[in-house]
């Protein structure tokens, strides 16, 4: 075990989910939670509204439900991709349960990056509205926008983890950009209907 | 809202992803122009470039499993223990047939080599030397078999019965005389009762 431990940081994903299905080695999983917990927090924050609470606990249910669903993963396919489908569908129960309700503002996991930049005032609105504005898209585009440009899957990641098509998966990330682009109207100088000429 | 998008808009959607419109080759500015305004377009590109630094997570809690679960060869022991229990308990119950094994306290010692068993369900007796314990096994047998130990068989033969003097002597006890000499013992003749009717 002592070897095992050693190299466990070069094994790669698929094969520390192998190791943990089996030989039920937890070192497998512990190694998995190292690498991918902040990265699935930062998503369950953005799709629970930055309730970080929330968010904690559903990092923890991802792990365990990992555990217990490791006899279904397939190693030919990607981890990252069916983790995250395992989360895509913790969400959306979530929604369900309209959990996600009672969004604090202000909680510390929503510090904005400060950027000490001339344009830092304007950035900084920029991106609050631009938080609000993702936060106030149905939950379908804002899962297909998050998955795209926060957690920077491909559309054909993205297609598998919602079992959609690529071309589902693409309208909805279009449309999403298009509602932002409008309710951040006033940061562009022309009315918001002329940003795109075809609707 | 369209479930997919045309072929127009599909593109426009990946050069929105590709940069900013000053970063797009004059082939792409000049497609980008003829949907959309510049600033439109670069405020498109900024929502994407935006979105990604948006929010800094906090670390995640360590991972807390569930108590260990039993190991595979456990986990399959426990079923096994548990099967075998119940198979024990259903042969003891029902299937054995009950044996009763009395030890008899007070030990009888053989004397003869016939022995009467009356009214007893007794299939085996196997008597010891004398000093050891004599031990009954009941059993719903009905021919009983009788062992003997060594020390109270007989190896002697019966003699024939043709050899034996069975033939009626001719007197009875009545008129053996002899007996009169023996105190206590009257004949017909001499019985106290006969001097009394006399």
């Amino acid at each position: 075990m002592f070897g095992l431990q050693k190299d466990i940081h070069s094994f790669s994903d698929e094969a520390l989910m192998q190791l943990l299905s089996t030989r039920r080695c937890n070192e497998a999983l512990t190694e998995i939670h190292a690498r991918y917990s902040k990265k699935v927090l930062g998503f369950f924050l953005r799709m629970t509204k930055g309730n970080e609470e929330k968010a904690q606990d559903l990092v923890q249910d991802l792990f365990l439900r990992i555990l217990e669903k490791q006899h279904l993963f397939d190693p030919a396919k990607r981890f990252y991709t069916w983790m995250f489908a395992i989360a895509t569908n913790m969400v959306k129960t979530t929604y369900r349960q309209k959990i996600h309700e009672g969004i604090e503002e202000g909680n510390k996991a929503f510090d904005f990056h400060h950027d000490f930049s001339d344009n830092r005032l304007d950035r900084e609105v920029f991106q609050r509205l631009l938080k609000e504005a993702i936060e106030k898209l149905e939950a379908q585009h804002r899962l297909a926008f998050v998955l795209r440009y926060m957690e920077e899957l491909s559309v054909k990641e993205i297609a598998e983890i919602l079992e959609l098509p690529e071309g589902t998966v693409k309208s909805r990330i279009f449309y999403a950009t298009k509602k932002i682009m409008q309710a951040l109207s006033e940061f562009t100088p022309e009315h918001p209907g002329q940003h795109f000429k075809l609707t | 809202m369209a479930t997919h998008l045309n072929q127009v808009q599909d593109q426009l959607l990946a050069i929105q992803e590709k940069g900013f419109f000053a970063d797009l080759t004059a082939e792409e500015q000049a497609f980008v122009l003829s949907q959309m305004t510049q600033a439109a377009f670069d405020q498109a590109h900024r929502i994407i470039s935006e979105s990604k630094d948006l929010y800094t997570a906090p670390a995640a809690r360590p991972l807390v499993l569930p108590a260990e679960a039993p190991q595979r060869f456990g986990a399959l022991l426990a079923p096994l223990a548990s099967a075998a229990v119940a198979a024990a308990l259903t042969y003891f119950l029902f299937l054995k047939e009950t044996v009763i094994v009395r030890t008899v306290v007070k030990p009888i010692y053989l004397t003869a080599d016939t022995i009467y068993l009356k009214n007893n369900k007794v299939d085996t007796v196997i008597a010891y030397r004398e000093g050891k314990a004599i031990y009954v096994q009941e059993e719903s047998t009905a021919q009983p078999n009788v062992k003997l130990s060594e020390k109270n068989k007989s190896n002697e033969l019966l003699p024939p019965l043709t050899t034996l003097d069975l033939k009626n002597r001719g007197h009875s006890m009545r008129e053996d005389k002899s007996l009169d000499m023996m105190d206590g013992l009257y004949t017909s003749k001499s019985s106290p009762i006969d001097n009394l009717k006399q």
